[in-house]
């Protein structure tokens, strides 16, 4: 369509901004913004209903209103806020010593300076990347512009073990397609070489590939809602191309990148995953892998894991905070909404390059290489199509402990996604302020809502155990505990979807429902839940991808007889075969792609566009 | 400050779709104000967007001042920032991450010119638009009038050999509207600046600009100053779009010409020499009187009269009202200051209106404008 179309700016843009970016963001909470600010801001918040009178009745119904949202963060506190707190009593016990136990750690010095390396490091990557590729994206011509822009984020949805898996099979020293490849071609020499995938820089530089993502969704939102229009202003008034990016992108990105650093550096601390699979060889341990290697042990130390896991706790906690003073300005990020179109200025088909390039870097190979082993009798570094057979994948099925992984995984996500929802829902509607609440009593549910995203999963696949596997639980050894973990881990997740679906339908459509004699049934069936169809589907989506992909907790919290697919696939990355690894891998990846497949079914194309 | 010529800008979108331009020409005196008209996707976007390099036309030539910035024969094509132009957009586009001054020297610290002389022609620039106070407010803190103003002034600070105002007031609230229309009336008479301006109001056409030019499906429909355009509209097309929306057509039928579609109903030209058996005929509302059913002409009158009308409704808007009125299958509006008539609602009336201040269109592919000359005067 010409750009002329647009003449009639619509005030209320659908705010189609991308819903991970919006699990983070706290844009919609008015009072209290550390998200970035300028991620999404399309969105207003409807005014609280207006002054009502306090006469006795209606200060009663408050109350018990009040009474029930208590009720709600009380559960929410339960799950998150639990299992934390006895851990970390737990490091306070005996007087703190077990912080001196701690610091006697040997090689402790090396665990800490790895852990901010690969933090610090993998961000690094990540933010360059992520801003680079969303800044492609404004240059694509329009016809491919909204197919491509998905792109980058789909490594999002390999799970991130898969794809390491994936990674071993290129870059391994010795049996590494690449590195046979680059020895080849006369590059490096002997027989193994020249990249070492099993080393530090590649855990980091793997681990930004995969953090890329993640500031990418952050960096697109933000430039997507605000629109070309500002750096088209710039250009127009006679700025090169890279003074516009260096004087007017970048600053306008401030929020988003702050932001994206901030998240990405958490989940650079907590990485657990790339460290654990990568770091054996050469015994590179992090924070979050020595705490799993306490639970290998029995009786584990608990009191040593909760003393390692206080300065993540402290970072999540220092970074939240960081966040909120870096962003206090927050005017300066406020941007009109343009025209609804994002019109840029010049496209050019060379900004698909970088996009591609990354793409196939992230998934395409990794999950080439999986394919490749999953079909060969056993792994040796060279592709050999004649001797390619379904071998891998019937004795995979025929394997009591495989079938029996996929059925736990498929019901604990299944019960937990059922449990979950609702209550994010019921999170959601108190974070609405269309609805009455007590102060405290909103802060409360937001702040434990959201309070998963800046602790690593690993600390709390720790806690889980500390918590669950002693009375009145003993839930060690059962699908409950998956449950349990997986239902607090996912919280954030529910809520944000929703939420964000809620406010963009905002108060006007249920007011026009009602204006038209529509009841509160016929509103809530024929209006209210339709409207929010997206944001359930997003929700249950984006919950069974993280699920499949979860990794440290589950490691943490299953035992030996049940199994998820990715701790089985830690066990058999570590007494299995290659080709059974890959096998387990591409189940992963399967299992993802039908989760996502189900919520477009659910929320409709959207949905998808929305993740 | 410079003139523009363009000849044979051609822009297409999708391959097999409707060009948004089509093989335009269009030539702009130095310190002419054009402004583009017509309705949502009839090219004057794209157009503007060609003017200041933000599309790739698929073919013609654009030169401004002499310089040539676009020859897709010769693939010259200057990007937008070396176009030396000012742009002014709907929504402001002000950078919301500087302050008012940062904003407005921008243009001229990329243009080379730094330090206390950019300093003091912003400062110029931002008194023209009588903004000087808020050097050092970021533009969140200001109203949508005031950002406009100083988006006028950071276009004009680095006096660029063209401007370019994307549809500049369409944000604004109708009061804010006018005032700045007279304002952007003034800096042109004052700085002379060659400018495009596109807009799809056809009063902030007729106001602000030195041409006016009407575009249809991509092409000029007309080009001529803001009186010819009113007073001569050159197709029905620019007729109704200008709101002139009481519209005949007639065949002539032996020495009567007869509404088409309406029993009965016929137009009086007998008195005028017409070659064509056929017209479009338009009468703008300010030009349709309202008789009492059968009174008799006045004598001198050269009144074309439809009789057996009926009011159906009248729409007082303040100083003057409109009638509606029903006459066959058709709605007529007449307007006149309030009270002009005594006509209310379900009253019978004729219409009249003076032969001359009808529009006729030859009904042919490109519908021509018959000009009351001396061949189309009463035959005596």
């Amino acid at each position: 369509m010409p750009p002329d179309c647009s003449d009639g700016v619509s005030p209320r843009r659908d705010s189609r901004c991308l819903s991970i970016a919006c699990l983070w963001t706290k844009e919609n909470n008015g009072d209290r913004n550390w998200g970035a600010l300028a991620v999404t801001r399309t969105i207003t918040l409807p005014k609280p209903d207006g002054v009502d009178t306090p006469s006795v009745p209606v200060r009663r119904r408050r109350r018990v209103e009040g009474l029930r949202w208590s009720l709600l963060a009380l559960v929410i506190a339960a799950l998150v806020l639990w299992p934390i707190l006895r851990l970390e009593a737990k490091a306070f016990d005996d007087g703190a010593s077990s912080f001196g136990r701690a610091l006697a750690v040997p090689d402790i010095g090396q665990v800490l300076g790895y852990t901010l390396g690969l933090a610090l490091g993998s961000v690094a990557i990540a933010v360059v990347l992520g801003v680079g590729l969303a800044w492609c994206t404004t240059r694509l011509p329009p016809r491919v512009a909204g197919v491509v822009a998905i792109l980058p984020i789909i490594p999002l949805m390999v799970p991130s073990v898969a794809s390491i898996a994936g990674w071993t099979y290129l870059l391994s020293p010795r049996t590494g397609m690449v590195n046979r490849l680059l020895r080849s071609i006369g590059l490096g020499s002997g027989a193994t070489g020249p990249i070492d995938v099993y080393t530090l820089p590649w855990i980091i530089i793997l681990t930004g590939f995969s953090l890329t993502s993640f500031v990418y969704l952050f960096v697109h939102a933000s430039l997507r809602q605000r629109g070309a229009e500002l750096e088209i202003a710039a250009a127009a008034a006679g700025a090169t191309p890279w003074r516009v990016f260096r004087t007017i992108t970048l600053p306008l990105l401030r929020p988003a990148i702050v932001y994206s650093t901030g998240i990405t550096f958490l989940l650079g601390l907590g990485q657990f995953a790339a460290p654990l699979l990568l770091g054996g060889p050469q015994h590179i341990d992090v924070v979050t892998t020595l705490m799993f290697r306490l639970t290998a042990d029995y009786p584990v130390d608990y009191a040593l894991g909760a003393a390692l896991a206080t300065p993540l706790l402290l970072a999540g906690l220092a970074v939240v905070l960081l966040q909120r003073r870096a962003l206090r300005d927050e005017r300066r990020f406020v941007s009109v909404a343009g025209k609804s179109r994002y019109v840029a200025g010049r496209t050019s088909w060379w900004a698909l390059a970088p996009i591609l390039a990354y793409v196939t870097v992230a998934i395409v190979l990794p999950v080439f290489a999986l394919v490749v082993v999953s079909f060969s009798p056993f792994w040796s570094g060279r592709i050999q199509p004649e001797t390619f057979s379904v071998a891998n994948w019937a004795a995979a099925f025929a394997d009591t402990k495989v079938v029996a992984a996929i059925g736990t995984s498929v019901t604990a996500i299944g019960v937990a996604v059922v449990i979950v929802l609702p209550l994010g829902y019921l999170a959601a509607v108190a974070l609405l302020h269309r609805t009455r609440m007590p102060a405290v009593i909103r802060a409360t549910i937001d702040l434990l809502g959201n309070l998963s995203l800046s602790l690593p999963a690993a600390l709390f696949g720790f806690a889980f155990l500390f918590t669950y596997t002693v009375e009145p639980f003993k839930l060690y050894g059962t699908t409950a505990m998956i449950v349990v973990a997986y239902v607090t881990l996912m919280i954030p997740y529910a809520i944000r979807p929703q939420l964000s679906s809620m406010l963009t339908t905002g108060g006007e459509y249920v007011e026009a429902s009602r204006a038209s004699g529509a009841g509160f049934v016929r509103t809530s069936l024929r209006i209210s839940l339709p409207m929010i169809r997206t944001g359930l589907g997003v929700s249950a989506a984006l919950i069974v991808v993280m699920l499949v992909h979860e990794f440290a907790a589950s490691v943490m919290v299953t035992s030996a007889n049940t199994q998820v697919l990715g701790s089985l696939l830690y066990a058999t990355w570590s007494s299995g075969t290659s080709p059974e690894v890959a096998v387990i891998a591409l189940v992963m990846v399967v299992v993802t792609s039908l989760g996502v497949g189900l919520a477009v079914l659910l929320g409709g194309s959207k949905a998808l566009e929305q993740m | 400050m410079s003139d523009v010529q363009i000849s044979g800008l051609t822009k297409t979108y999708a391959p097999g779709a409707a060009p948004a331009v089509d093989g335009l020409d269009i030539a702009i005196p130095e310190g002419d104000l054009v402004v583009l008209l017509g309705p949502s996707g009839c090219g004057k976007t794209t157009l503007l967007r060609c003017l200041a390099g933000l599309e790739r036309p698929d073919a013609g030539r654009i030169s401004v001042g002499g310089t040539v910035v676009l020859d897709t024969a010769t693939k010259v094509d200057v990007p937008t920032h070396k176009r030396d132009i000012g742009m002014v957009f709907q929504n402001y586009a002000l950078w919301p991450h500087m302050t008012v001054g940062q904003n407005v020297t921008y243009p001229l610290h990329c243009r080379g010119v730094k330090g206390a002389v950019a300093i003091e022609r912003a400062r110029k620039a931002l008194a023209v638009v009588e903004c000087e106070g808020y050097v050092d407010r970021l533009p969140a803190a200001l109203s949508g009038g005031q950002q406009q103003r100083i988006a006028l002034a950071r276009a004009m600070v680095a006096e660029p050999g063209l401007m370019l105002f994307d549809e500049p007031l369409s944000n604004l609230d109708y009061r804010l509207r006018a005032q700045l229309r007279q304002d952007i009336r003034e800096l042109h008479r004052e700085l002379g600046f060659t400018g495009v301006y596109v807009t799809h109001d056809q009063t902030e056409a007729l106001q602000i600009g030195s041409q006016v030019a009407v575009m249809k499906d991509g092409k000029l429909e007309q080009l001529a100053e803001p009186a010819t355009v009113f007073t001569h509209p050159a197709s029905p097309y620019v007729a109704s779009f200008l709101g002139i929306s009481n519209a005949f057509s007639i065949t002539r039928s032996g020495a009567q010409w007869l509404v088409d579609g309406e029993e009965g109903m016929s137009v009086d030209l007998a008195l005028y020499d017409l070659s064509e058996v056929a017209y479009d005929l338009y009468v703008r509302a300010s030009e349709v009187q309202l008789l009492v059913p059968g009174s008799a002409p006045r004598p001198g009158d050269a009144l074309v009269r439809i009789n057996g009308g009926r009011v159906v409704d009248v729409i007082y808007s303040g100083e003057s009202s409109e009638w509606l009125v029903e006459i066959g299958g058709l709605t007529v509006r007449a307007s006149a200051p309030a009270r002009t008539w005594p006509f209310t609602r379900g009253d019978q009336v004729d219409l009249g209106f003076d032969a001359w201040a009808t529009l006729l269109y030859t009904k042919d592919m490109h519908p021509s404008l018959v000009t009351w000359s001396a061949q189309t005067q009463p035959v005596a």
